[in-house]
């Protein structure tokens, strides 16, 4: 039994653009092992969001082509059925993306989601679905919480909605969670929130997880290992504080220095901070 | 920034996509379309047999290798008819389009261009304007006088310019919150002067795709006053005009009256339609390849 | 959401002035002499009668005197009579109100529904087989006019076939069946069916595309939701809502089908009535159609919109902030 949960080989993606073909992932592998955080930096747009939509079969195969090879747990996930996916997406792979509240709907209340999650996968009633709900809410100490249920996404800050995407993502207790920019719509304040709630959340689960960041200074606090990506490709990996303090590649040598000003330990650095 | 958005614009103005026009397959299929309607109705009549000659001893005839379309009911061949009614049908869409052009254009600039409180009465009677049906507005215009071509046009051209004005005032509203814009007219330069160098570019696009759309909804118009004798007088043939006439014949079994002249009016709003579909589609920034 | 209602309200009012004026003004700028039509000609009239029945009719008066004149008496339901054989017109319009709102009622609820599940199918399969072949039948239906559609059903199913009855809304001297007026129904309802289709699916089409790319869409998949739940609770509510206020903004254009469509099928309706008296300059007539559809249009926008901010939770929480 291998102890990897997510093992890539080989992943491609091509996006289709009116002037041509755009190769956005290029020949990227990497593994996931159990109880393991992996964090994939690299400046926007090189490709690290197309990895995790990849990686959950997301891509709209009209304008999208993906190869290479995805496997969960020794299942390969490439060519899954729409059945097969329901087994798999939220249930078993937890995801939370860039911008938070676009991901609610806006004719839905918060806890109308979480309803909707808890029914199709657990076949829970109403009020057994809201007690779940206000558990998940707490463990990622949403203020309010009762009050949130009520609510709809554009009457929460955005410190909150990604709070709630969180435990809408964990109250299915996947064995994986993907956090795409987790905490790059969010100001200082919310992000360092959100950067201590994912450790603690990381020691409490004992997930495994792919933080998925531009933001240095969060992969920093949060990844035991490290995937740095130019371009769609995956110039340097290893762990994280090896990578952080020798870096072999030139490009992840620059994107070091861009955030040295600040600490790489410390979450509030970025790729935006000036010297 | 002034600078760079001025050039962009006038780049766009050149790069009317026809390129990407000719490329797609409908609207290719649709202006090729168009093109041999158009042709064949003006030079058609000119070759063909006489539209206006009746016989007798051919009335009602159905199609055959003579009368490609059949005759009518005084023993016309309608296939020559169809020719020289497209012709009247296409002068008056097209026409009815351009006056509605104009009159929307001026509704538009001034609307867009003036105080707030004429915006807000100006587009509460648009509003009103476009809650009247258009068959309604159109037969009140048309009952209220005698039918003729030019009549017509203008009656069509007056339920038919709201588009047109909807679009201008909107731009001429972005355009005056441009920064560039903003900017020259602090500096003293007639804002009209700058609305009429750069509003022309910006709306070339949007103001094509509708004024080609607005043309086959105006045949479908002409089509349907003329049938109900509201539009081009009766003895001048016209699409609607030979449904008109041949609806008497066809109900009494001389399907080819009516079928022809409405085959026709379908085949010019299809390939107008296409036509308008391309230059969205080519104006469309999520336009994709295909993989 | 109460404000937003009546501030949607108080806005109408001014429209249905509008209209109101609008249709009083096209009329009274008609030439020909409502009058001298009466007698049948003004050479049958001396000046004496001429004057004493404008008179009567209260057509020396200036015009603003005529229009608040008019108004008042709309307002209190007398809409005046027939200028040559004196039929109350508020009962007439009323009469064929019922029978327009028959037609146009079943072909709305047609379309509203057919829109819907077409555009869905077109939209949720982008660029397949399915989508070109209902945004092919969306284009075509955009590009036929309706009363020639009705021509051709009427020549190939009733002329030709025998199979269905071409005009009127029952068999005449019939029993007046059931079956008898449906029958009579089916080919106008198609027609005005399929030729007022297109834009309904290419909207639906459309803002399903949208919503199909947006980010609680992927989220919810992500989530591994159901198709069902994903069409049901996350696609539809959000697609539909520019539907909504297309369905009540597209009701001029259904009328304007409807009108041609009664006219060829004879279909006892406000279109037939509006038609036969712009032919036979019957003012009031005019006057009493126009009135009575900018009414129903204006109406369906209002309760389009309403609906519309019902459904919005946006706007149905605003009242806390007032
Ligand atoms: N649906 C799409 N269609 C076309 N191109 C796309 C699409 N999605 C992403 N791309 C392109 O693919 C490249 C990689 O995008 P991706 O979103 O994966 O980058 P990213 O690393 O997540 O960037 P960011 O930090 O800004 O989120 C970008 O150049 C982007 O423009
Ligand atoms: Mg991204």
């Amino acid at each position: 039994m291998s102890i990897s949960v997510i093992e890539i080989r080989g992943l491609c993606v091509d996006y289709a653009l009116a002037s041509g073909v755009l190769r956005a992932v290029d020949d990227v592998s990497f593994t996931l092992s159990r109880q393991e955080v992996l964090g994939i930096a690299g400046e926007s747009g090189s490709g690290k969001s197309s990895i995790a939509l990849a990686l959950l079969g997301l891509l709209d195969s009209t304008d999208s082509r993906t190869r290479g090879s995805v496997d969960f747990d020794g299942q390969s996930l490439i060519g899954l059925d729409e059945a097969g996916w329901r087994g798999i997406r939220g249930r078993r792979i937890g995801a939370v993306f860039q911008s938070p509240r676009e991901c609610f709907n806006p004719t839905m209340t918060i806890g109308q989601h979480f309803e909707d999650a808890l029914r199709e996968h657990f076949g829970l009633s109403r009020q057994l679905a809201t007690t779940r709900t206000l558990e998940a809410l707490e463990r990622v100490r949403m203020p309010r919480a009762r009050e949130v249920i009520g609510s709809y996404a554009f009457e929460l800050s955005g410190g909150m909605c990604q709070r709630a995407a969180l435990a809408l993502a964990l109250v299915l207790e996947p064995a994986v969670l993907i956090a795409d920019e987790p905490t790059a719509s969010l100001d200082l304040l919310a992000q360092v929130d959100i950067a201590r709630l994912l450790a603690e959340l990381r020691t409490e689960l004992g997930l495994a997880m792919l933080v998925i960041s531009h933001d240095l200074g969060l992969i920093g606090r949060l990844a035991d290992r490290v995937a740095i990506m130019h371009k769609g490709r995956i110039v340097e990996t290893g762990p994280t504080v090896q990578v952080f303090r020798e870096p072999t590649d030139a490009y992840t040598r620059e994107l070091l220095a861009a955030c040295r000003p600040a600490s790489t330990r410390s979450s509030m650095s970025g790729t935006g901070a000036t010297a | 920034m002034s600078e760079d958005l001025s050039t962009w614009a006038s780049r766009e103005y050149r790069a009317l996509p026809w390129v990407a026009l000719l490329q797609h397959r409908l609207a290719f299929f649709g202006l090729m379309l168009l093109l041999v309607m158009v042709l064949l109705s003006i030079f058609g009549p000119w070759f063909g047999q006489d539209p206006d000659a009746a016989d007798a001893a051919t009335i009602d005839q159905a199609p055959s290798g003579t009368h490609l379309f059949g005759t009518d009911h005084l023993g016309r061949d309608l296939f020559a008819r169809v020719l020289l009614g497209g012709r009247l049908s296409m002068q008056v869409g097209v026409f009815a389009i351009l006056i509605a052009a104009v009159l929307g254009g001026l509704y538009g600039l001034v609307s867009g261009l003036g105080p707030r409180w004429l915006d807000h009465l100006m587009m509460q009677l648009l509003d009103t304007l476009l809650s009247i049906p258009v068959i309604l507005f159109a037969v009140l215009i048309q009952a209220t006088g005698e039918p003729g071509v030019l009549r017509l046009s203008i009656a069509i051209a007056l339920v038919s310019w709201m588009g047109v004005a909807r679009i201008v005032r909107t731009e001429c509203q972005q355009l005056m919150r441009t920064d560039f814009v903003l900017a020259s007219i602090a500096s003293g330069s007639g804002a009209l002067q700058l609305v009429a160098r750069h509003l022309l570019p910006n709306i070339a696009r949007p103001l094509l795709v509708v004024l080609t759309v607005s043309i086959g909804q105006a045949l479908i118009l002409e089509a349907t006053l003329s049938f109900l004798n509201l539009g081009v007088p009766a003895n001048i043939p016209s699409w609607g005009n030979l449904l008109g006439s041949g609806m008497r014949a066809a109900l009494s079994g001389a399907w080819w009256a009516v079928l022809f002249p409405g085959l026709a009016i379908v085949l010019a709003v299809v390939a107008i339609n296409f036509i308008g579909d391309g230059l969205r589609d080519a104006a469309d920034p999520r336009r994709r390849l295909r993989l | 959401m109460l404000r937003f209602i009546a501030t949607r309200i108080a806005g109408v009012v001014p429209q249905l002035l509008l209209v109101s004026l609008l249709a009083f003004g096209i009329v009274k700028a008609a030439p020909g002499d409502p009058v001298a039509s009466l007698a049948g000609g003004v050479e049958f009239m001396s000046a004496a009668d001429h004057a004493r029945v404008s008179h009567n009719l209260g057509l020396d008066q200036p015009l603003p005197v005529q229009y608040g004149r008019w108004l008042a008496r709309m307002l209190q339901g007398d809409w005046g009579s027939s200028l040559k054989d004196g039929r109350p017109v508020f009962e007439v319009v009323a009469r064929a109100l019922g029978y327009s709102l028959l037609l146009v009622g079943i072909v709305w609820t047609l379309i509203i529904v057919t829109g819907i599940v077409l555009g869905y199918l077109a939209g949720s399969a982008p660029e397949s087989r399915r989508d070109t072949v209902i945004s092919g039948f969306a284009a075509l239906s955009f590009a036929v006019p309706p009363f020639w559609l009705g021509l051709m059903l009427i020549v190939v199913f009733s002329v030709g076939l025998g199979l269905l009855p071409a005009s009127g809304s029952a068999r005449i001297g019939g029993s007046g069946s059931l079956i008898d007026r449906a029958a009579h129904l089916v080919l106008p309802v198609a027609t005005l069916l399929l030729t007022q289709l297109g834009p309904y699916i290419r909207l639906v089409r459309s803002s399903v595309r949208d919503t199909l790319s947006a980010g609680f869409v992927r989220a919810a998949r992500a989530r591994g939701l159901s198709r069902r739940t994903l069409v049901r609770r996350y696609i539809l509510p959000n697609a539909l809502t520019p539907f909504i206020t297309w369905a009540g903004l597209s009701l001029p254009l259904l009328i304007s089908g409807a009108f041609v469509v009664e006219w060829v099928f004879s279909w006892p309706g406000l279109g037939r009535l509006f038609l036969q008296s712009a032919m036979s300059r019957e003012y009031p007539f005019l006057m009493g159609c126009v009135v009575v559809v900018c009414t129903l249009v204006i109406a369906g926008n209002l309760l389009a919109d309403c609906l519309v901010a019902a459904l919005n939770p946006k706007l149905r929480r605003s009242h806390a902030g007032e």
